[in-house]
């Protein structure tokens, strides 16, 4: 530590270093050649004398610093001197950077970062397939749902959703909002309850039950300020009065998608 | 012949000698290791000069400008309480080694 401070002070008189290390050099120099018979011979033993006081100044420097800024200054020299060619360097770089960071981040959200619920490494996702094309998936109906949550012995619970696209009158203005229709117990499948509110209850999940809406984070904070008291206002989308019971909370996947989760025997 | 300073053991040498003659400048360092070794040691000056740079910076030795007896200005070097302990570990250091070494080539 204290070397530090020594080398940051000798930063201040680096002049005076130079001069006195140069003076220094000569001095000893001098010693030895009056020394011997031959100074000819002394001086020539004695080697380089600016590569002595090079090395014996070094020790007062920042060898790194210092090879990094001749690296910097000469590199910016060379971008002056050839600007197309940097430009072309720059611009590949950049390019092959950006493509791979995006591909990566998109990766990582993908397949690497784990889904943000509670158990998400048991969480699995059930398609339908056609036989004669085993790659394809086939949307479930609902009456499938249910005998697959009647029968599954490999599950613990089921429930499945459906995306449309609605629109909301609620406003002066409509406007187009995309939400999942989705089946009983959705909710405690994800182990992911609103934020705000509360999940539909068994009432509401019936069909013919009152229509529900639990509205997503972002549409939250986009049509109603964020506002707390949203829960029990009625939101008309496609034509049909929905009650808010609730809102998703921000770090639920499903509020970047979708606008609002409904009750799906309401659709 | 000249034996080239065993790599490590310079600063060792350098505190040493300013141990026995007090403050002095370079060259009499440089000649004071010559002499005692029977000039089978010879300390160059481009690896003297930076060490005691070194030196400086690590706090083991003070420097001052003084007037030589031939009326010149030369730096004199004296060893700190930091030279002292660095001195003492380094040769302790040295001799384990030298003794560890010795058991090896020794015959048997």
């Amino acid at each position: 530590m204290t070397e530090l401070l020594r080398k940051l002070a000798g930063l201040l008189r680096r002049n005076d270093i130079g001069a006195g290390l140069h003076e220094e050099i000569e001095t000893h120099l001098e010693m030895k050649a009056s020394a011997t018979s031959d100074p000819h011979a002394a001086r020539r033993q004695f080697g380089n004398t600016a590569l002595l006081l090079e090395d014996a100044r070094a020790a007062w420097g920042w060898p790194r610093i210092e090879a990094w800024l001749r690296d910097f200054r000469y590199a910016a020299r060379m971008v002056t001197r050839m600007p197309a060619f940097a430009a072309t360097v720059i611009l590949t770089l950049a390019l092959g950077i950006g493509a791979s960071s995006a591909i990566f981040s998109l990766i990582d959200t993908v397949l690497i970062r784990a889904l943000p619920y509670p158990d998400s490494e048991r969480l699995m996702a059930v398609h339908d397939t056609r036989l004669a094309d085993l790659g394809s998936r086939v949307p479930v109906s609902p009456g499938r749902l249910e005998d697959l949550r009647r029968l599954s012995r490999t599950f613990e619970a089921i429930a499945g959703s459906h995306v449309d696209t609605l629109t909301d009158t609620t406003g002066v203005l409509p406007e187009r909002i995309s939400a999942a229709f989705v089946s009983p117990g959705f909710f405690s499948v994800l182990k992911a309850p609103p934020a705000l509110g509360r999940a539909f209850n068994v009432d509401e999940e019936r069909f013919g039950g009152p229509p529900s809406i639990v509205i997503g984070d972002a549409l939250w904070r986009r049509r109603f300020a964020a506002d707390p008291g949203v829960l029990g206002r009625g939101l008309t989308l496609t034509g049909r009065s929905y009650t808010n019971r609730g809102r998703h909370a921000s770090s639920v996947p499903l509020s970047g998608y979708f606008d609002g989760s409904l009750d799906a025997e309401t659709g | 012949m000249r034996t080239e300073i065993p790599p490590g053991t310079l600063y060792m040498l350098i505190l040493k000698s300013l141990a026995l003659l007090g403050a002095q400048h370079g060259y009499g360092i440089a000649l004071h290791i010559q002499q005692v070794t029977g000039d089978v040691l010879q300390v160059e000056e481009g690896s003297l000069c930076p060490a005691l740079q070194r030196m400086l910076l690590k706090g083991w030795v003070k420097a001052e400008w003084r007037q030589t007896e031939n009326k010149h200005r030369a730096r004199y070097y004296t060893f700190t309480p930091a030279g002292r302990k660095q001195l003492v570990a380094e040769v302790r250091e040295f001799e384990r080694a030298m003794a560890a070494i010795r058991r090896v080539i020794q015959p048997v």
